[in-house]
């Protein structure tokens, strides 16, 4: 690794400063779990890193126009154990007790894990289902960008030099809707997912869909919403054949990678698989 | 010695944990990287990124010029130099050619780890590409590239060279048994049964990687502190690679991080020799997992072709197998003769066949050399051979049990090789499936059992160990078996004790260096138990003599009457006299420290015939038809053991090699591709954790008929080369599939269902 | 790793011929490619930029044409490049191969095969990714050439 300089900073005021003085030379680092193995591979060798773990304005979860907002600095951990995510979602919960293992979550942070962009990950695919917003801030203002449209290529986000991200907005969830979140682990519980399927449902008093989000990890070069899987289902009433048929779609919505985890082939298999077991479970009630 | 001695039969009793293991989770065993030597330089290695390719020029010039960079040397500095366990055919550093991605070209010693980096990738070497070959059999095909046309310069540690039939062999073998045309047994056979198996490179997954501090001092003694767990095997080879007097090196191997056979052999300490040299300074080199992954020593990969002809009453008649293994472009990593990998005769090594034609090759390729892991082989020829019985089983409709008993070794028989067994425990283990498990019982749908009987001989060699009552009255034993984790000073204090009859607490167990200790095998191939225990008590019985002898002299005891018993010295004349332990010894130790030397060969063996646990599983499993993924909802290991020396480690050793194999079985394998290793981290190369290990059960079939101490047998690598093969045929059992590679992933499983249904994906 | 693509340039074959043959012109459509030289006897020198998220690298090395036929229309590049700064290298073998389609309009089709190994420490990052990325560029290699060579008539 080479060597560089380490800035804490107190406020995301002093890291944007910084981020503007060094330019490309600088990376922030908030857990530093993904940062630091890239830098010890020499993939990265910034001259100054500029640590955001003692930014406490970007940290913790609150209230958010009857949503919740989970500021950028809060650790895995923290969403797992927060009772305000419980409340608001407990299949967010799930998902990130699925993230790695308890020492990498104690680390770990929820922002770090979206700038990072690996589309293996967990959180992306439960936090599109749940059609969340994120915060982004520079030194000329705040931008608030959906979380579909976010991401943009493998460890790429719409995220600018000079920006750093602040928080993620989830917003109210309307009563009835119903979500969960599969992570398909095929080898070990300590792995990244060989697919995973957040997926969001509300079906109408006459049984059809009023509200449908089908999201995937492990499934394209980013993080992606299954639009057609969707489309099928929306406002229909729903079958289990029916949506067997809709999941079918989602092969035609990945693009996944060849990898230790599965071939594309397989992957592109195990996401109509899931995304027909996921929407299933909800339409038969399963789900939180 | 086989007879339990009550003492022995108190102390094996009592479960202990591992007298080293406060130091481990206290963060005080120190361990190679641990060590800090004052002035130390760090090595670190340029590697070849092509699998073949003269090297037409290297320049070190930038590289030496970088400020911290003490030595850069590549082949030309240090010439030729070949080391390895057997055969000497790996250069230290490469000359003129490189044979796989990831040989060593150039290493440099520097103040700081980032200066070496610096200097590493300033070296500027211009290659020239040769063709190359990755695979065992197209090695082997008339005009494959030659990796090493002219091996007449490579030292052959066991004498001459085996013959080969093709110079792109590292070692061949093939053993017959019966009738020489076996092509006429074959065709009287009612049946004949064709499967071919394969299995892929697979690493050790040790946490410690690879590492070493080797210094010089002004007497010119070679101070090696290293992760080799044969630490005299380090120093013979250390010592013909530099010509260096071997008295002169010590060797210091006491706590290993991991071993698994990947600690075997070592590869660092020969150049950090020659930048010692150079440099006048402590080296030091810890590899990282990359490194290692990329080329340290894995498990073979192989392919087994197996044939096999059953009469009219399905016993087996005839079998053929040839198992062409991997071994990379060395096969200096292997410590057996021929670089055989002792499995490759193994596939029906538990049945009775009258005859057999087994052929073993074992090819260069430009990858990665391949060594030993726990029980070398054994899983491939497990998977190979106990899923093609389970195939001729269930094509005959015969229980796959009824079928094992049909054919097993009984005692008097002769396995495929026409090796003998020690009291074979073949049908006590089946027999135990059939009354202790789920086995025939009905089934819930995709769900299945499979079972698989197999076998593992216990270690053999030669240790030496001394004991020694020191001042003050403890007794101390001293050896220089490295701590790979397995446990072995616990079992010397508590074999030393039973010998002795007296208090564990009062032994000491304490590892020596090679210049402190007397000669040892190295902790490997299941031999310590037998081995060092045998050795310990030979040491002790002498010892126990000679302290009865001065305890007369001293206490003025009648000469021949002192017996030590129930941990003091009691006067066997009648009269009722004696002494506590610790009061007669303190006084024997006043005039002098005592000593005695255990030495034990096992080829001393008052049977001709080998040792071996016999073991079975019955494992049931749950197949998701849909992703093909698999699921163990029971697992039960019967093993075949001797006496038990300390409950704990022995149960632990039964447990760590089920999840061991469970490991290989289900997900571990290094992925390659064009000769490139491309799982180059333990994120990629995944290995179980607690939380994927299902439910095991153990049954244990007892008998202390074995060679080791009081009848012990072995523990370490015996079960966990079962496992596959158990699965795969749960796996057949549950959902019709055959699964003939490893691992047996999800994907596999669900294109093999893809493939039944006649779909393709 | 190997990878296989195909092109279709409206282009009559001679012209794409000649085009190909033009190295330095040919580079400038890789993506990233940052400066091409001559150095004699169908070697070229340059620099060619990959970025992958945050990291960024910059392979300098040669290439050169190892083979050529005029009348198959079929050429070989070789290319062997090298990052110092992170410490990786690739090697890479392109053969491209022309095949008429038709002549009126005039089509041609445009296959390369790519022979890739990635080696070193940028080796150890995720190969399946730097596949993926592989495949992208010289997917997007082939939409540029056959974009140039359509501009190239045009003019
Ligand atoms: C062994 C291991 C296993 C893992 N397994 C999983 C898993 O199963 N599932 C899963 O989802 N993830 C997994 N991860 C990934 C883990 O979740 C991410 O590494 C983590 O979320 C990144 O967060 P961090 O705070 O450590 O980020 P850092 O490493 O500090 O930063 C990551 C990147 O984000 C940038 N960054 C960080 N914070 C900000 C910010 N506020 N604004 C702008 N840029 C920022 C940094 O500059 C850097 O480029 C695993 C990681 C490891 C090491």
């Amino acid at each position: 690794m080479r060597t560089f300089d380490y800035h804490a900073v107190g406020s995301a005021a002093e890291a944007l400063d910084l981020l503007a003085q060094y330019g490309e030379d600088a990376h922030l680092m908030a857990g530093g779990t993904s940062l630091m193995l890239m830098m010890e591979q020499g993939l990265i060798q910034p001259g100054h890193v500029v640590g955001l773990r003692s930014a406490n304005e970007l940290r913790g979860i609150g209230a958010s126009s009857g949503g919740i907002e989970i500021r950028a600095l809060t650790t895995h951990r923290e969403v797992e154990r927060s009772s305000h995510v419980r409340d608001y979602c407990p299949t967010l919960v799930e998902a990130f007790e699925r993230i790695a293992t308890i020492r990498i979550r104690n680390q770990a942070t929820i922002g770090g894990n979206l700038v990072h962009a690996d589309p293996a990950q967990d959180p992306p695919p439960i936090l599109l289902a749940l059609d969340a917003e994120v915060v982004i801030q520079s030194k000329i203002g705040e931008r608030t960008v959906p979380l579909d449209g976010f991401f943009r290529d493998y460890f790429e986000t719409v995220v600018e030099e000079g920006e750093l991200l602040a928080s993620v907005r989830l917003p109210a969830i309307v009563a009835g809707t119903k979500s969960t979140y599969v992570k398909f682990l095929p080898r070990t519980e300590d792995d990244y997912a060989t697919l995973s399927v957040g997926a969001a449902l509300r079906l109408g008093a006459d049984g059809s869909c009023e509200h449908v989000r089908v999201a995937l990890g492990s499934a394209a070069p980013t993080p992606i919403r299954a639009r057609k899987v969707e489309a099928a289902l929306q406002g229909q009433r729903l079958t289990g054949p029916m949506i067997d048929e809709a999941a079918e779609l989602v092969r035609d919505e990945v693009d996944p990678l060849d990898d230790v985890r599965g071939s594309a082939k397989y992957k592109r298999e195990m996401a109509r698989v899931w995304t027909g077991r996921a929407l299933r479970s909800l339409l038969d009630g399963g789900g939180k | 010695m086989s007879m339990l001695t009550e003492d022995a039969a108190r102390i094996f009793e009592a479960p202990e944990y591992r007298i080293e293991g406060p130091l481990k989770v206290s963060g005080r065993a120190r361990y190679t990287a641990d060590v800090k030597v004052p002035d130390a330089l760090i090595a670190k290695f340029l590697l070849s990124p092509l699998p073949h390719a003269h090297i037409v020029s290297i320049d070190t010039s930038a590289a030496k010029a970088v400020p911290g960079v003490k030595a850069v040397l590549t082949g030309a500095d240090i010439g030729l130099k070949l080391f390895g366990r057997v055969l000497y055919d790996w250069p230290v550093l490469a000359v003129d050619q490189v044979r796989f991605a990831g040989e060593r070209v150039a290493a440099v010693a520097a103040e700081t780890r980032e200066a070496a980096d610096d200097a590493i990738k300033l070296i500027q070497v211009e290659y020239e590409d040769l063709p190359s070959v990755f695979d065992a059999e197209e090695a082997l095909r008339d005009g494959a590239p030659l990796l090493h046309p002219d091996p007449s310069g490579y030292f052959y540690g066991m004498g001459k060279r085996g013959d080969r039939p093709n110079l792109n062999l590292q070692g061949y073998e093939l053993v017959k048994k019966g009738e020489e045309d076996i092509e006429r047994v074959f065709a009287s056979a009612h049946r004949v049964f064709e499967d071919e198996y394969s299995g892929p490179r697979q690493h050790q997954g040790y946490i410690e990687p690879h590492a070493c501090v080797l210094w010089i001092d002004g007497d010119d003694v070679v101070h090696v502190y290293s992760v080799a767990k044969a630490p005299f095997g380090l120093r013979t080879q250390l010592s013909r690679v530099t010509g260096h007097p071997s008295p002169k090196i010590v060797v210091d191997s006491m706590f290993i991080g991991g071993d698994f056979g990947g600690k075997g052999n070592v590869i660092d300490e020969f150049p950090c020799y020659y930048l010692a040299r150079a440099t006048g300074r402590p080296i030091r080199s810890i590899n990282t997992y990359a490194e290692e992954l990329a080329a340290g020593a894995p498990r073979h990969a192989v392919k087994f072709y197996l044939r096999t002809g059953v009469d009219r009453d399905g016993r087996i008649i005839a079998h053929q197998s040839r198992a062409y293994f991997n071994g990379g472009a060395y096969g200096a990593a292997k410590p057996m003769p021929n670089c055989l990998v002792p499995a490759g005769v193994g596939p029906l090594e538990v049945y009775n066949v009258p005859n057999t034609r087994i052929e073993t090759f074992v090819s260069y390729t430009n990858t990665v050399p391949c060594g030993h892991m726990r029980a070398p082989g054994s899983i491939y020829a497990g998977h190979a051979g106990e899923g093609h019985i389970d195939h001729i089983a269930r094509e005959l409709g015969m229980d796959p049990v009824e079928f094992r008993l049909l054919n097993c070794v009984r005692d008097g028989d002769r396995g495929p090789a026409n090796e003998g067994f020690h009291k074979p425990k073949a049908v006590e283990v089946l027999e135990a499936v059939k009354r202790e498990t789920s086995w025939g019982r009905p089934l819930l749908p995709n769900h299945g059992r499979g079972v698989v009987l197999r076998h593992r001989h216990v270690g053999t060699g030669k240790s030496e160990i001394v004991l020694r009552l020191l001042k003050g009255g403890k007794i101390e034993a001293l050896y220089a078996t490295p701590d790979q984790g397995s446990g072995s000073a616990t079992v010397v204090r508590r074999v030393a004790a039973a010998v002795l009859s007296v208090d564990p607490e009062r032994i000491e167990v304490r590892y020596g260096d090679t210049g402190e200790a007397r000669l040892d095998g190295g902790s490997g191939a299941s031999r310590v138990t037998h081995v060092v225990g045998q050795a310990t008590i030979a040491g002790a019985t002498s010892l126990k003599e000679q302290l009865q002898d001065l305890a007369a002299e001293v206490m003025g005891w009648p000469a021949g009457k002192v017996r030590l018993e129930g941990d003091r010295f009691v006067v066997a004349d009648g009269s009722g006299e004696g002494g506590d332990f610790a009061d007669v010894a303190g006084r024997i130790a006043a005039g002098g420290e005592v000593e005695a030397i255990g030495a034990y060969d096992s080829n001393t063996l008052s049977h001709d015939e080998a040792d071996f646990n016999f073991y079975a599983y019955m494992i049931e499993v749950e197949v998701d038809p849909d992703t093909g993924r698999v699921e163990i909802l029971d697992a039960v290991q019967v093993v075949d053991v001797g006496t038990i020396i300390n409950p704990v480690a022995h149960q632990g050793q039964l447990d760590g090699s089920f999840v061991f194999g469970f490991g290989n079985a289900m997900m571990e394998e290094l992925v390659e591709q064009d000769g490139l290793i491309t799982t180059l981290s333990l994120g990629e190369y995944k290995l179980p954790t607690q939380m994927d290990i299902p439910p095991l059960r153990t049954v244990l079939v007892q008998d202390p008929v074995g060679c080791g101490p009081f009848g012990a047998k072995a523990a370490g690598e015996i079960t966990n080369s079962g496992v596959a093969a158990a699965v795969a045929n749960a796996i057949t059992d549950a959902v019709g599939v055959r699964m003939k590679t490893l691992p047996l992933t999800a994907e596999r499983v669900f294109a093999s269902l893809q493939e039944q249904k006649g779909g393709v994906i | 790793m190997k990878l296989e693509h195909k092109a279709t340039i409206a282009a009559p074959i001679g012209q794409v011929w000649a085009f190909l043959m033009d190295v330095p012109a040919v580079a400038k459509c890789a993506p990233g490619v940052e400066s091409v030289e001559p150095l004699g006897d169908d070697k070229y020198r340059g620099t060619i930029k990959v970025s992958v998220g945050p990291i960024r690298l910059a392979f300098q090395g040669d290439v050169s044409i190892v083979e050529r036929d005029e009348v198959a229309h079929t050429a070989s590049m070789r290319a062997d490049a090298a990052d110092k700064r992170a410490g990786g290298a690739v090697k890479a073998v392109l053969t491209m191969s022309l095949s008429e389609v038709s002549t009126d309009p005039p089509v041609t089709e445009l296959r390369m095969e790519t022979d890739a190994q990635i080696m070193g420490r940028v080796g150890e990052f995720g190969q399946p990714i730097i596949r993926k990325k592989a495949d992208q560029m010289v997917g997007e290699f082939g939409q540029n050439l056959s974009k140039a060579i359509a501009a190239g008539i045009a003019k």
